[in-house]
């Protein structure tokens, strides 16, 4: 008991800490990308800015609603089956991968339930096709995890990543880390966390209402945000495998770090894909069938390792 | 693809250049040359009055009719400038009224700072626009 208590009041550190760092850096990168300065309070003032946007939402008046309580206790749920080390895991389950897919998806369908209970017609048909266009990005994000398993022939994240203790699971599926990276990068775009981007995926707070609401439908964008890249890192770049004499967990942040700079570089590289048409077409006319090319290729690859011997 | 790779170094080139936005007015930068900003009424230095004669070719062209000119004759029946008002709430510091001045008796300094909360407060008088001469020298954005 005492261990789970202090293994949740770790992951809440780490994640506090990273939800600072990552949001100052979002401010202050896409800022330096676009030549200008990030937060505007000069100096060594701007490092407290996050921490006082965040009071700035709480000094807003707000009743929360069921569904954003909801949507902040699945944000915490996701973390408490996806092992950040190798012993930092609050529920170590032989399947955390399924569960860890049924909570993201839960999280996604309780942003648009959320978005619902809105009285305006407008908001609640956007925040819908936002919704209904990120669920399709986690169809190929779905079909390269069933490559991944087949690969290493195990539900469990800790086992995947020990699986790759040679050889990391990118050099077996390039094409499913492609795949999974520009998904990635889409369902960012979407849900709105670099500034300037036209969809907001919290449309309904932004205009029927500010304060908690608002951080929270945030928060719950940087978790969407973290899981994916959490995952990634697991599945494909070999998780917490220490190289050489640096540890694990020094590992983990620095490839966490990477994937999230560069997605926001890649994020304002592409600014001309800020349309839902472009986004589905990517999806169905790219994404899909590669990731069904990407799973045909691993069962021919087995099939002709396991039945025919021929590999 | 290659545009996307393209704008991805660009970006990541622009993460090590210095910005070019200022904390204003924290910080500040020089004004530009030849900056358009309020018009000064120059002085002759030697006689130390005004050389403007008020033949009003500066009222005519003015595109926006921003400048008003009074003038009236002397003892000597010559025409001299009596007063010269300058509507900023309407001036959009084309700079016509200093080109087509055939005399050069007047010019643009570097004040452009001028916002205030009455409209009133926006007309020039002659003897307000012979003030402007400390503005006539580039300088600091936060005089």
């Amino acid at each position: 008991m005492v261990n789970t208590l202090k293994e949740i009041a770790y992951l809440c550190l780490i994640f506090g800490i990273n939800l600072y760092i990552c949001s100052y850096l979002n401010n202050k990168l896409i800022a330096r990308i676009e030549l200008r300065r990030g937060y505007v309070t000069p100096r060594i003032r701007g490092f407290t800015y996050p921490v006082l946007k965040l009071f700035k939402y709480l000094s807003k008046d707000y009743k929360l609603n069921i569904w954003e309580f909801f949507i902040f206790l699945f944000s915490f749920l996701i973390w408490s089956i996806i092992p950040i080390t190798a012993t930092l895991v609050i529920v170590d389950i032989d399947f955390s991968l399924i569960a860890a897919a049924f909570f993201y998806i839960m999280l996604l369908l309780l942003n648009f339930i959320c978005a619902s209970r809105t009285s305006y017609n407008f908001i609640f048909s956007q925040v819908a096709k936002k919704v209904g266009v990120l669920l399709t990005f986690v169809i190929p994000v779905l079909i390269n995890i069933v490559s991944v398993i087949l690969i290493n022939k195990t539900l469990s994240l800790k086992a995947i990543v020990n699986f790759q203790y040679h050889f990391w699971n990118i050099v077996y599926q390039p094409l499913g880390f492609l795949i999974f990276f520009i998904s990635i990068l889409l369902q960012l775009k979407l849900m709105g966390i670099s500034k300037r981007n036209t969809f907001l995926f919290t449309e309904n707070i932004d205009k029927e209402g500010r304060g908690m609401g608002r951080a929270i439908s945030r928060f719950s964008s940087y978790m969407i945000l973290f899981f994916l890249i959490v995952i990634l890192i697991i599945l494909y770049i070999g998780g917490w495998q220490n190289i050489y004499f640096i540890r694990g967990e020094i590992i983990f942040a620095l490839k966490f770090y990477v994937i999230f700079i560069v997605l926001l570089l890649l994020d304002k590289a592409t600014p001309g894909l800020d349309s839902y048409k472009y986004l589905i077409g990517i999806n169905w006319r790219f994404l899909v069938p590669i990731s069904i090319v990407n799973l045909i290729l691993t069962i021919a690859f087995l099939v002709l390792r396991n039945i025919y011997s021929f590999i | 693809m290659l545009r996307i790779i393209k704008n991805f170094f660009i970006n990541l080139g622009n993460l090590f250049k210095k910005p070019r936005t200022v904390v204003y007015p924290k910080e500040k930068i020089i004004i530009p040359e030849n900056s358009r900003g309020l018009l000064h009424l120059k002085l002759d230095l030697d006689t130390l009055e005004i050389i403007c004669n008020g033949c009003g070719l500066c009222e005519k062209v003015c595109p926006e009719n921003c400048i008003n000119i009074k003038k009236s004759l002397d003892d000597k029946g010559r025409v001299f400038l009596e007063e010269f008002y300058i509507d900023l709430n309407k001036c959009i510091f084309c700079g016509s009224c200093v080109e087509f001045c055939k005399i050069g008796a007047i010019e643009m300094t570097y004040r452009y700072q001028l916002a205030e909360y009455k409209r009133r407060n926006l007309k020039f008088e002659k003897m307000d626009l012979i003030k402007q001469r400390d503005y006539t020298v580039r300088d600091f954005w936060f005089k």
